[in-house]
């Protein structure tokens, strides 16, 4: 983590995030398991769904993605095994966009919509990368059991 | 090998912004169209006409997202980021407020962003790792 970044005059922020570094990480991780938590609230993705999309074996994959979600949410909100839970939660994003999101595929109308989500779900895998990299500080289950 | 991944990480993160920074700066008549864009310039009194908020988002999302990038003041474009993402939360993705598909499809964006915040929080927490021009400079 860098201490400084620039002339002291233009480094505040890198006072504020050092100094907060464990309650930003609790708050940073709170935040991308939300998406993960409001998708999987409304049981999605759905057998329909993932019929629709012509996923394999939708009778299958629908339960155990949200059960995946599930683990997902509760690893990154507990910081309970939170890097594992970085990768869990990369993995299923990169599953749902290449299955969910090829935007060229759809009509003419829906193009745009699915290429924000495209993009938006690159960012997410980037911010699960960067949990990855941070691990999820100090208010987490893990710095507990460690003991 | 945690700043290589910290590298693709910042990579991910800025391409949304990127890409819309500079599809908006392209089209800014029809940016400066959008209906969130008149909305905004009409919830601050018109302090701004809309055709200058329609360049300051384009510039927010397209040099702050290079800055997230190359990692020059990755802090700094971290939190503006941050700022502008929340404002989007409230302005255009209030789904609360709506009903049937555009509701629906405001849910998810909503959510989505939130966690586009999070990982921001987390380059901000980070900070510019070792491949980024903060770094170059402040060893320099």
């Amino acid at each position: 983590m860098a201490k400084g970044s620039s002339h002291p005059l233009l480094s505040h922020a890198d006072d504020i995030a050092t100094g907060m570094t464990d309650i930003l990480l609790l708050v940073g991780r709170v935040l991308l398991a939300c998406v993960f938590l409001m998708t999987v609230w409304g049981g999605s993705p759905t057998v329909a769904y993932l019929t629709s999309i012509n996923f394999v074996n939708p009778g299958i994959m629908s339960p155990l993605a949200n059960a995946v979600e599930w683990v997902i949410v509760a690893s990154l909100i507990l910081g309970l095994g939170t890097r594992y839970g970085a990768l869990l939660g990369l993995a299923f994003v990169v599953v749902a966009t290449v299955s969910a999101h090829r935007y060229w595929g759809y009509p003419q109308a829906a193009q745009l919509v699915q290429y924000i989500f495209l993009t938006k779900n690159l960012a997410i895998a980037g911010g699960l990368i960067a949990l990855f990299v941070t691990g999820g500080g100090r208010f987490s289950v893990d710095e507990k059991l460690r003991g | 090998m945690s700043d290589t991944i910290q590298l693709l990480a910042r990579a991910l993160i800025s391409t949304v912004f990127i890409v819309f920074g500079f599809q908006q700066f392209t089209n800014i008549a029809g940016y400066t169209a959008n209906p969130n864009i008149v909305k905004f310039s009409g919830m601050i009194g018109g302090l701004l006409a809309p055709v200058v908020i329609a360049y300051l988002v384009a510039a927010i999302d397209l040099f702050g997202g290079l800055c997230v990038l190359v990692g020059y003041k990755v802090r700094c474009a971290s939190i503006a980021l941050i700022i502008f993402v929340i404002l989007t939360l409230f302005i255009a993705h209030n789904f609360w407020v709506m009903e049937g598909a555009p509701r629906a499809g405001n849910q998810v964006n909503f959510y989505k962003n939130l966690a586009i915040i999070g990982g921001l929080l987390l380059l901000y927490v980070h900070g510019p790792g070792r491949y980024s021009l903060d770094n170059r400079f402040a060893r320099s």
